[in-house]
């Protein structure tokens, strides 16, 4: 396997330690965001999210583009994000995930939308405190997007009605907007992607109850008709083969690299939580490490991403290894401290809970393993004479 | 009852759940002198009035309440016969959940295929099936150490964290079965003591 170079250059060291200041603040609504998940009234204002913002809007959308010690930061660097988000989430995943902004859905309007769209998408962003929320899963279809039932209709010439539910969708009920996937017909290109505003008729939001990672409002969508406005459908200016999936993959590609940022971040919370209870604690110079490597290998895997946005096996392998990580790391940490620390220190009990949603989002471990094990054998060299092992 | 039968125990936490079998792993002892440091897991409604509610959702959902004793003397948490009690509760409970898993599992499908047939999936359920026969066989000797119990638990950990991928993010859910799983660990978390 080759190293992809990246560069942690002044530049970015400056935003890495703006981020870093910011967690404290994202850290102390925790516990209550944990609590009460539906109470983003609280948190909606954070300076941690309008950095993000201005890290994932495009310039002639942001009203503030990011300027830290004289250094510019263009958005739309999954490096940049991933920086940010390693530090964010070592104050709380749950909390960072609950902010406004574009999010992954403003990563498929970036890959897709005409410009009509984008203005439509971005302006309401633009407006405040505007979650969106992003829907490809379906019950009990999971990372099988390809076999998606939820339908978009047609409806005259106009347009569709859409039907059908999603399931596991990030801020979900707390959205305003956001992008749906759904088919017009049977076949894999039919897999379309809507923009859509939250109408008053045939749509419903539930927040489901998780048992962690709570913050980011994971809910249930049902849709029974809704109207969609054929100018609504994204990508209808690409080829056929561009429209549908292919923008989710791109999406899945950078959440990935993301959703390993979230779990170096968290694990880099437990270990300086036990760090701080018993100092000295077995293994944890190991853990430290580990989670430096980690560190590298999801910015290894935003530059990737940066340099060819279809180029996700490393993301893979970032997901994979992180999420693993961080789940050891959460054993560790629980079997370094006390029985009372749980109650004592219950980020501890919080972050055990939170760790494991990573496995979870933007496919499994299996599905990274399937997709690490398909592109190293479509790109490993022979390692000898045709015919094999003698 | 003193000395819990680990049969039983098994079979309660199989067959009526976590909350059922902690009940029967407490029986006959006072989790006031007990506990880590006044901390308990106990089955709900047997608050007494001095011991003060810890809050927490998802074991709450599963009948259990955390309880903390102000001003107890630092007890040992379950040893000997009550965690290996314990332990044979959380098998019955991780053999229910596998059972349910594979269930899940055979209606599931990906690429148009059931996923309990995928390679991957095999391999973690036959995985969890060796964990469940090499625990049940496990000593059952009184004298277990510390570091033998909690690594005895750990490996109940780590074997339903097995499960609870098997059920994806639907696990992940609150009101899900699953959740046994999930409070299953908190509880051996608060009662097993640290090598």
């Amino acid at each position: 396997m080759t190293t992809i170079p990246y560069v942690l250059d002044d530049r970015r060291q400056a935003l890495r330690a703006a981020a870093a200041d910011l967690a404290p603040e994202l850290r102390a609504h925790a516990l209550a965001l944990d609590g009460d998940p539906g109470d983003v009234k609280a948190i909606a204002d954070l300076a941690a999210f309008d950095l993000i913002r201005a890290l994932t809007t495009p310039a002639d959308f942001e009203a503030c583009p990011l300027r830290i010690d004289g250094f510019d930061y263009p958005p739309g660097s999954c490096l940049d994000e991933a920086v940010c988000v390693v530090e964010l989430a070592a104050g709380d995943a749950g909390v960072l995930l609950a902010g406004p902004g574009p999010g992954l859905s403003g990563v498929l309007v970036d890959n897709l939308a005409d410009q009509a769209q984008r203005e439509r998408f971005y302006r309401a962003v633009a407006e405040g405190a505007t979650w969106t929320f992003f829907a490809v899963t379906e019950p009990g279809r999971g990372s099988d997007a390809g076999a998606m039932d939820t339908e978009l209709r047609r409806d005259g010439a106009e347009g569709y009605r859409l039907h059908g539910a999603k399931r596991y969708i990030g801020s979900g009920a707390r959205g305003r907007l956001g992008v749906v996937f759904g088919r017009t017909g049977p076949g894999p290109l039919s897999i379309r992607a809507a923009l859509l505003e939250v109408p008053d008729a045939g749509f419903a939001a539930t927040a489901l109850d998780m048992v962690g990672l709570r913050g980011a409002g994971i809910s249930e969508l049902r849709f029974d008709g809704v109207a969609v406005p054929e100018q609504s459908l994204l990508g209808g200016r690409l080829p056929v083969t561009r429209r549908g999936l292919w923008g989710a993959m791109r999406v899945f590609h950078q959440m990935r690299a993301q959703v390993a940022a979230l779990a170096i971040g968290t694990g880099t919370a437990l270990v300086e939580l036990v760090a701080a209870e018993r100092p000295g604690a077995p293994r944890l110079d190991e853990f430290a490490d580990r989670l430096r490597s980690g560190r590298h290998l999801v910015y290894a895997a935003a530059a990737a991403l940066d340099a060819d946005p279809d180029d996700g096996h490393r993301a893979s392998a970032a997901k994979a290894s992180a999420t693993a990580l961080g789940r050891e790391i959460s054993r560790w940490a629980i079997g370094a401290l006390d029985p009372v620390a749980l109650v004592d220190r219950p980020l501890l009990e919080k972050w055990a809970r939170d760790v494991l949603a990573f496995e979870f989002m933007e496919g499994t471990t299996n599905i990274q393993r399937r997709h690490l094990a398909r592109e190293y054998l479509k790109r490993r060299a022979p390692a000898g004479p045709a015919g094999g092992c003698p | 009852m003193n000395d819990p039968d680990l049969g039983e125990c098994r079979e309660l936490g199989r067959e009526r759940g976590l909350a059922a079998g902690l009940a029967a792993v407490l029986d006959g002892l006072d989790p006031e002198t007990a506990g880590h440091r006044g901390l308990v897991a106990v089955p709900s409604g047997n608050c007494p009035a001095h011991a003060r509610p810890v809050p927490n959702h998802l074991a709450a959902l599963e009948g259990i309440s955390l309880l903390r004793f102000p001003g107890s003397a630092s007890g040992s948490g379950l040893t000997g016969r009550r965690l290996l009690a314990l332990a044979a509760v959380r098998i019955g409970v991780l053999g229910r959940m596998l059972a349910l898993a594979a269930d899940h599992l055979s209606v599931r499908t990906f690429g148009g295929s059931p996923i309990i047939g995928q390679q991957l999936v095999v391999g973690a359920v036959a995985d969890v099936v060796t964990e469940l026969e090499a625990l049940s066989a496990a000593p059952t000797d009184d004298a277990i150490t510390p570091e033998a119990g909690w690594a005895r638990h750990e490996r109940l950990t780590a074997a339903g964290w097995s499960v609870l991928q098997m059920f994806a993010a639907a696990g992940y859910i609150a009101e899900h079965p699953a959740r046994a799983l999930h409070v299953s660990t908190l509880v051996a978390d608060v009662w097993i003591g640290r090598p």
